[in-house]
């Protein structure tokens, strides 16, 4: 088949029409609007597809706007599906039948669950010819998207778990440091503490947290499991291998933060970083695309990076947007070449994509003055080195099943509705039943 | 609305009204003489239903037999050990409670509500067309602008529904994000948005009462509530068996609104996740096709079950 | 116990349409009722027809402010800064809703006329004619009518992926198509009409289609429209099986384009009240102009589903 697989779509959809013309009515003729993806002389189509909205869809839309600068013979076509399973149900569903797009954006974390066999590799001598080569990406990251000695997606960025901070709050708490910056905070008691004492200061919660909210707590959750140096392997058809001690250490982190005065045993998603923003709150935890609520409010505060609590590590769970190249059912050189160029030219202009909070994953950008001089953006910096990636398996990720049934337990452990123990036997006893029905990929 | 093609329940056919003009008091009937031609006229539609329901009826059966992905290539077959699987799943049976309920939460003010406005409208007071259109309207709106509408009036923070708690000094209520509210949204939207088909329903049937009856009862002196209790609600009684089940049907098969207004999450807790939304979630979003049909076909059993049950009901009722 | 007898012998003309005299003008509380009861019968239909009628006027509203007036604490119903058309000039200018809304009109539209074909020749056939097997593919195909649709999703995506046909017109199409329940009705009143007419256009050398469009359509016009308005707001209104088997944004129906596709600037709700109600316009107005048809076609056939 060297057929042009878009081309002949838009054939077999205009025939199609034209028969239908028949019992339609004239529809036929208005209805070839609808074909986008027709290439006007000489021009290159390219499909892209992402999850970007908000501030990260304007700052995307810049990004992609420069590529088409960039290069005026590629069409670039970009299509925002809905975040989350949706966006990875209709990629699947796309790629399997087919008719994925030429260049897509997935969370490093979802490879496994998205599926191997559905992305190509990225050619290494491609990318070097392009001058991106993998020394210039953080370790961590270049780990996770590495698999079987493949590079299978591209980072764009690293988004870990980072602290905000109310300066005035903190300040009054007597939590800053001499420059203005949050002193240093070593260890879960100093931790827990400082959330008393800004509570004390705002007459409400010290850490505004989002115990109801999976990718909060679980972004949580994932960080103090690895720093009390817990780990998880999943044998085929089960049960999980999980250090049940950093397990329920972890949890029992969490029910003890939860106590209604450090922070909240009831607040949601969308309520921590409101509460935050209104200066309920001293302290918020969660990723750091928040920057922009913060900044809109107007509050004064500042960011850095999530400190360890147990052990000398600051581990923190974090995730990278990157780049994966749909398999096609007959790739076309020329139209993969551009889709290298656009994946290239989105990481080389990724400063503005870090004013979003993410931490650029190429160094060039990630060293670059610019970088270093935003602030808060660049204070966490330095989590994109003890990045801690979810667990490698089918069902996790995310957005995964996996997260939003961890966020379950949490949400119980939070609540006080389960103590850590049970939490920690509810959640191991999901993972067994999930190995046991096998991988579906 | 419906899933693939209206999904469609009868009720009674319209008799030949219009040629009561022309051939009133004749024989009527089929003919059956038109002869040869018949097999031809049936035959296109057979093809298409042979080959969009009746092969996928069998071939989902078969698939529910497999362990098919809905990314792999290959596919073994495993005898009945997805039914087994189905059996201990929690989820399975989780989602199809929060269904049951649902069923029942919507259902009873769905014939209720919709009993009132007929009754109410029937009385005959002015505005006909205007009633007839306010609460029928939201039935004809897909169902993706009806739950956009929604969420946008339970939205947390500037959603109309909290404003208005605001405004006679209630707390706000989290429609999309409280637990115990979860399934209650997915309940308000769907009654506001299909009340009107039910309504619309006993409508017609108020109004298929022949005066006579209510002349009779006016003569032996009976007053408007006694009228109502007496003699139309009585009359009524096949209506609400239709509208009954056709609504417990209906309501079973949630998933549109569900899915839309969760964005697919299942609501806070999972709380509003539909056994059809399992369904989906198992088959496409985690790919297991082959489990998904038997879970599919679990579910086809209890349909028909309450089909078979109302049909038996119904038919023991006009017997007697 | 009495009254109940009453009520069964006398139900009949509730489940099917009585010529004659109907309560419709007749009966009527309002009239004959107190002034009090008159008045709380309109402030009871007031109340409800303001409840249900709200949440279209918000979104309404919502759709002609400024996006930075949407979100407004405590609620404003008239923006300072007054209504704008804005919201309406950005959705009707970007290509995606465009798009959509023609393919909606194209899947609709053909959908309609072809479940109209299939099910009259159908029906007719089942009804008038005689043949082999007659009765048990006429039971076949009323056992149809039991099978929710939202059962096959999993082995229709599977078949429409294999015959190539996912991400087409075809592939939302062809599966709509079938539709039982119609044909049922349909023959139920082919059933009813009478004999003698087709026998004297046999008399006049007809054939069989001759007679089925030439004398049994034109008797069938009202309960043709009935069915084919169902079947147009069905097809204008399904969602899943278009989110299924479609992923090309470009193919998207209006229901499935709103859900999937998502502005890359955020939510924008004046413009996403905009959208949905653009949406559901065309029903509005078909609505409007076809209420009778609209309103018999549920009392007589009770079709339609949720």
């Amino acid at each position: 088949m060297t057929l042009d697989p878009v081309r002949d779509r838009a054939l077999s959809r205009r025939s199609f029409l034209r028969a239908s013309a028949v019992g339609a009515g004239a529809l036929g003729a208005t209805s070839l609007a609808g074909c986008g993806s027709v290439a006007p002389g000489g021009t290159t189509p390219l499909a892209y597809w992402n999850f970007f909205t908000g501030g990260d869809g304007a700052r995307m839309v810049d990004l992609i706007n420069s590529y088409r600068a960039e290069a005026p013979d590629v069409d670039v076509t970009a299509t925002t599906l809905e975040w989350g399973s949706p966006y990875y149900t209709k990629l699947a569903m796309a790629v399997e039948g087919g008719r994925g797009p030429d260049l897509a954006t997935l969370h490093a974390s979802r490879l496994e669950t998205f599926g191997l066999n559905l992305v190509d590799s990225w050619d290494l001598a491609e990318l070097e010819a392009r001058g991106i080569t993998l020394d210039q990406f953080p370790e961590p990251v270049v780990e996770r998207v590495t698999l079987d000695g493949e590079l299978k997606a591209l980072p764009l960025d690293t988004h870990p778990l980072v602290l905000f901070y109310n300066t005035r709050i903190c300040e009054e708490a007597g939590l800053l440091a001499p420059d203005g910056s949050l002193a240093p905070i070593q260890g879960a008691e100093a931790f827990l503490d400082a959330g008393r004492r800004a509570a004390e200061v705002t007459g409400a919660n010290g850490i505004a947290y989002g115990t109801n909210d999976a990718l909060a707590s679980f972004m949580l959750f994932w960080s103090v499991f690895n720093q009390l140096g817990g780990e998880m392997s999943f044998p085929e058809g089960g049960p999980a291998v999980v250090d049940r001690e950093a397990m329920v250490g972890a949890m029992d982190f969490i029910a003890t933060m939860c106590d209604g005065t450090i922070a909240s045993k009831t607040q949601d998603g969308a309520g921590a970083p409101a509460a935050f923003a209104s200066e309920q709150a001293g302290f918020l935890l969660i990723g750091p695309w928040e920057v922009a609520t913060a900044q809109t409010a107007g509050i004064p505060f500042s960011m850095t990076q999530f400190p360890a609590l147990f052990g000398d590590t600051a581990y923190c769970r974090a995730d990278s947007h990157s780049l994966v190249l749909p398999t096609q059912r007959s790739t076309e050189p020329e139209v993969r070449a551009k889709a290298y160029d656009m994946a290239v030219s989105l990481l080389r202009n990724s400063l503005s994509w870090a004013e979003g909070g993410h931490i650029p994953a190429l160094s060039e950008v990630a060293e670059s003055p610019e970088y270093l001089a935003l602030d808060p953006q660049s204070n966490y910096r330095g989590a994109a080195q003890v990045a801690a990636f979810d667990p490698a398996v089918y069902f996790a990720g995310s957005g995964s099943t996996f997260m939003s049934r961890a966020g379950q337990s949490l949400q119980g452990v939070g609540t006080g509705a389960l103590t850590p123990d049970q939490g920690a036997d509810d959640l191991i006893a999901w993972m067994d039943d999930q190995l046991a029905l096998g991988s579906p990929l | 609305m419906s899933a693939v093609g209206s999904s469609v329940q009868t009720t009674v056919p319209t008799p030949a009204a219009e040629v009561d003009g022309r051939a009133a008091g004749r024989r009527r009937g089929p003919t059956l003489t038109a002869g040869r031609g018949g097999f031809w006229f049936v035959l296109p539609f057979l093809v298409v239903y042979a080959l969009f329901t009746l092969v996928p009826i069998v071939y989902g059966l078969f698939l529910s037999f497999f362990d098919t992905s809905l990314v792999g290539t290959t596919s073994n077959f495993v005898g009945l050990e997805n039914y087994a699987r189905l059996i201990g799943d929690g989820e399975v049976w989780r989602t199809l409670g929060i269904t049951l309920l649902f069923t029942v939460l919507s259902t009873i003010p769905l014939v209720l509500l919709s009993l009132v406005m007929a009754l109410l409208v029937h009385t005959g007071t002015r505005g006909q067309w205007f009633w007839r259109f306010a609460y029928f309207a939201p039935f004809l709106l897909p169902v993706a602008t009806v739950t956009l509408i929604w969420q946008w009036l339970f939205q947390g923070d500037f959603g109309l529904l909290n404003g208005l708690l605001g405004l006679v000094g209630l707390p706000d209520v989290g429609w999309l994000s409280d637990p115990d509210w979860g399934l209650w949204s997915v309940v308000i939207l769907t009654v506001w948005w299909t009340v009107g088909f039910n309504f619309l329903l006993y409508l017609a049937a108020l109004q298929g009462i022949p005066q006579n009856v209510y002349e009779a009862a006016a003569i032996d002196g009976a007053g408007g509530w006694r009228r109502l209790v007496s003699i139309t609600l009585p009359l009524l009684k096949v209506t609400t068996g239709l509208v009954l089940t056709l609504q417990v049907l209906a309501s079973l098969k949630l998933f549109d609104q569900a899915y839309i207004l969760y964005v697919g999450s299942g609501g806070p807790g999972g709380v509003a996740a539909p056994i059809l939304q399992y369904v989906y979630d198992t088959g496409f979003v985690n790919y297991r096709l082959g489990y998904a049909s038997a879970i599919s076909y679990m579910f086809f059993a209890l349909i028909i079950i309450v089909s078979l049950a109302q049909a038996w009901i119904s038919s023991r009722r006009r017997r007697s | 116990m009495a009254t109940a007898t009453t009520g069964r012998d006398i139900a009949r003309p509730d489940r099917t349409t009585q010529r004659g005299r109907k309560s419709r003008e007749g009966v009527s509380l309002a009239q004959r009722g107190s002034l009090v009861s008159r008045t709380a019968i309109a402030t009871a239909l007031t109340v409800l027809a303001a409840l249900w009628l709200a949440p279209l006027a918000w979104a309404l509203l919502t759709s002609l402010k400024r996006e930075a007036d949407t979100t407004t604490v405590p609620l404003e119903v008239v923006p300072e800064a007054g209504f704008t058309l804005e919201a309406y000039t950005r959705v009707l200018g970007n290509d995606n809703i465009i798009t959509w809304f023609i393919n909606s009109t194209v899947v609709t539209v053909v959908v309609t006329v072809l479940t109209l074909a299939l099910a009259t020749t159908a029906a007719y056939g089942f009804s008038r004619t005689r043949f082999r097997g007659r009765n048990f593919l006429f039971a076949l195909t009323i056992a149809g009518i039991m099978v929710p649709p939202q059962i096959l999703i999993v082995p229709l995506y599977r078949q429409v992926t294999a015959m190539g046909l996912a991400d087409t017109y075809a592939g939302i199409i062809l599966p709509q198509l079938v539709v039982p329940a119609m044909v049922f009705i349909l023959k139920k009143f082919f059933d009813g009409i009478p004999a003698e007419l087709e026998e004297a256009a046999r008399v006049d050398g007809a054939g069989p289609f001759r007679i089925f469009w030439q004398i049994v359509m034109p008797l069938s016009r009202s309960i043709v429209a009935a069915v084919g308005i169902f079947v147009f707001i069905g097809a204008w209104n399904n969602f899943l099986w278009p989110f299924i088997i479609i992923s090309d944004p470009d193919l998207m129906t209006l229901p499935v384009g709103l859900v999937q596709v998502r502005s890359s600037f955020g939510v924008q709700y004046a413009q996403v009240m905009a959208s949905a109600l653009l949406a559901g316009l065309p029903l509005i107005i078909i609505f409007m102009l076809f209420q009778r048809q609209i309103v018999r076609g549920v009392a007589t056939t009770g079709l339609g589903g949720t």
